[in-house]
């Protein structure tokens, strides 16, 4: 909501001689610094919890996303460990970036085998824009955006997942996917 | 008397051979990888459009002439201070004068838009 | 003669180890913690030695590398000469200043006399002033030499910046001046024995300006427009690198422990502890002997002389990291317009009570 500024505000003879206000914001910023002292300087005694500083260690320790995070994208691996996908190409064709690379196989047609699967399914991660198109264009369950994001290559060749770095057995994938069939199940279901 | 300065001048020996030695140590230490692109002044990715060696606002040789002005009002008060419990009110009313003057200047400045940075 | 010399070498050697060798690679180090704790963040904490990180104090070792390896810039068009001379003239100032500083009173040991000051100048005050007014040329050649648009303009506002709050300046100490009577440095500390001496008692208007004025003179922010890195790039050292960008650093912090070591000796009792003269120190201490006294109330009187410089850097940077930069014009209002005359009306004051109680 956007407010308004007054910015002509009467300042009393107080305010106007500044140090009394500069004096109040040096003890905010001096109480910050000597809290945080305290449960700095021992961190490596206590625990997170413990200290005042939300900070977080970054390769030591990793964020707790919501559900809803948007991460790299990656195929899921269901119980007969075969990947969902059906190489039908809707997300190829949902995606804004371009990013998915898919090459289908066809089978014979016998009983109790699927009839399409991918031969091939990249993901370039650099051209990737994490937006969820895929995941919200798949029919079959089969692509979920996870929760990782740390994505960084010396290569932008390695940035480009196949199918082998991209499955990711369907058992890890349960809550996104309860939250996907809970926001897109008008549409998919 | 000029004894003690001895110390001050080894100190400022000392001073010049640290400072001097950082200069010589970093054209020496570090690698020298010069090219046309690079050597040109830094003005955010564009080449230089104009030469800094222009004219710039009259302001600052304004405040220049005020701090010579200025100054020497403080140098001819250093004596005065040191010596103030003895002149005793001589002294005071002596320098109210000299500082009214100088108030007198300072305010002539001020209304003349001299101080102003508009 | 020969011990006196070796004295005065013992001390500037001490004050080049706790100011060149100790406050300033420290203070890098303390800038970017304390700026961290302060926004409740971590701070530098990833140079490690072996897989132990000591709080990230590596990192003062690994700037100093980076620094000595980095390459040794020059632009073109630049003037070769001067752009070499520019920071040798910034950093010598920032030292020599601590030959008036004194550390601490005068002590007998062992017979002889010590005075712990480098030079016992009875214009200290003004020589500290004199030497510090040159650095000014170290930048603006800094900022002329280097061909640089941004350089130039950084040059151009340090100048009338620094010469504008160097009046403020000499005239926020008169009143100090006026009340102790002298201009040397240890005469002023000595005079504050007596707690209710101190000047921050005395002279508590010239206190709050004369601290602001040094601050603008070090142009550390909310002063900072000279190297305002929105709008200048880096100020003055824009076309500076490797060790002679961090020269114009190193000077800067060690004229943040200048303006402490100044304000301690002029408004905070110099060496002295509050309600602890000398003499109370010296009987307290009396079952060591003569010389053991003196050399115990001589180490406490450093230290408690460096806690105070701390505190004051402590405080410098608690302000630097609270307050928002001033605008350029608003920098030149309060030099001219407000802390000129008040420091006038300053030295009235002072001049009409100190008449007024002899």
């Amino acid at each position: 909501m956007a407010y308004y500024v007054d910015r002509n505000v009467k300042m009393t003879w107080w305010e106007r001689t500044y140090i009394p206000e500069i004096l109040r914001g040096m003890m905010i910023t001096s109480r910050h610094f000597f809290r945080n002292i305290f449960g700095f300087v021992p961190f490596f005694l206590g625990k997170k919890k413990d200290r005042e500083i939300f900070t977080v260690y970054y390769p030591e320790e990793t964020m707790q996303f919501p559900i809803a995070y948007r991460g790299r994208p990656v195929l899921a691996l269901n119980e007969d460990n075969r990947p969902n996908c059906v190489a039908c190409g809707l997300c190829e064709i949902a995606c804004p970036a371009y990013c998915i690379d898919i090459i289908p196989g066809e089978n014979s047609g016998k009983q109790n085998e699927v009839e399409r699967y991918p031969v091939k399914f990249t993901i370039d991660y650099a051209v990737c824009i994490f937006c969820g198109f895929c995941e919200e264009a798949c029919p079959e369950e089969a692509i979920f955006m996870s929760d990782q994001y740390d994505i960084t290559m010396l290569d932008r060749k390695k940035m480009k997942y196949d199918m082998e770095q991209l499955l990711v057995p369907v058992s890890e994938l349960k809550d996104r996917m309860d939250f996907c069939r809970k926001m897109y199940g008008k549409w998919n279901y | 008397m000029l004894e003690s300065y001895t110390g001050a001048a080894i100190l400022l020996l000392i001073a010049t051979a640290i400072a001097v030695g950082m200069v010589v140590a970093t054209s020496i230490l570090g690698p020298k990888r010069n090219f046309a692109d690079k050597m040109e002044p830094f003005e955010c990715g564009e080449s230089q459009l104009v030469s800094p060696y222009q004219r710039f606002s009259v302001k600052f040789y304004l405040v220049a002439v005020l701090f010579i002005l200025f100054d020497i009002e403080a140098v001819f008060l250093f004596p005065w201070a040191i010596l103030y419990k003895k002149l005793g009110l001589f002294g005071l009313i002596e320098m109210m004068v000299f500082l009214l003057i100088l108030g007198v200047g300072l305010t002539y400045v001020w209304i003349r838009g001299g101080l102003d940075w508009e | 003669m020969w011990i006196d010399l070796a004295i005065t070498m013992v001390k500037i050697i001490f004050i080049l180890t706790v100011t060149v060798g100790f406050f300033a690679p420290v203070l890098t180090w303390v800038e970017r913690k304390q700026s961290a704790m302060m926004q409740d963040r971590v701070g530098a904490n990833r140079a490690d030695i072996f897989g132990f990180t000591a709080l990230g104090l590596f990192h003062i070792i690994a700037d100093a590398l980076k620094m000595f390896t980095k390459e040794d810039f020059i632009p073109q068009g630049a003037n070769r000469a001067l752009h070499t001379l520019a920071p040798i003239i910034a950093l010598i100032p920032a030292i020599l200043t601590f030959a008036v500083v004194p550390f601490g009173g005068q002590y007998t040991l062992w017979g002889k006399e010590v005075n712990l000051v480098i030079s016992d100048l009875d214009v200290g005050l003004l020589f500290v002033f004199a030497i510090a007014s040159i650095a000014t040329y170290g930048y603006v050649v800094a900022g002329w030499s280097s061909n640089n648009n941004w350089s130039l303009l950084g040059a151009m506002r340090t100048a009338s910046q620094m010469i504008s709050y160097e009046v403020t300046m000499g005239l926020t100490v008169i009143g100090v001046l006026m009340v102790y009577g002298s201009m040397q440095l240890t005469q002023i500390g000595a005079a504050q024995e007596d707690f209710w001496r101190w000047g921050f008692f005395l002279q508590p208007v010239g206190f709050v300006m004369f601290f602001a004025a040094s601050i603008a003179e070090n142009k550390r922010v909310p002063f900072d427009a000279p190297e305002a890195e929105s709008e200048l790039v880096a100020g003055y050292f824009t076309e500076y690198s490797g060790l002679k960008f961090g020269m114009f650093f190193m000077a800067e912090f060690i004229e943040m422990v200048t303006i402490g070591a100044i304000m301690t000796i002029l408004f905070f009792g110099a060496w002295h502890l509050p309600f602890l003269t000398t003499a109370d120190l010296l009987s307290m201490f009396d079952f060591l002997g003569d010389n053991g006294a003196n050399l115990v109330v001589m180490l406490i009187h450093v230290g408690v002389f460096f806690g105070k410089v701390t505190f004051f850097i402590f405080v410098q940077m608690v302000i630097r990291w609270t307050l928002p930069r001033f605008r350029y014009d608003q920098i030149m209002k309060l030099g001219w317009k407000i802390l000129l005359p008040l420091s006038l009306a300053n030295i009235v004051v002072t001049g009409i009570i100190i008449l007024a109680l002899n």
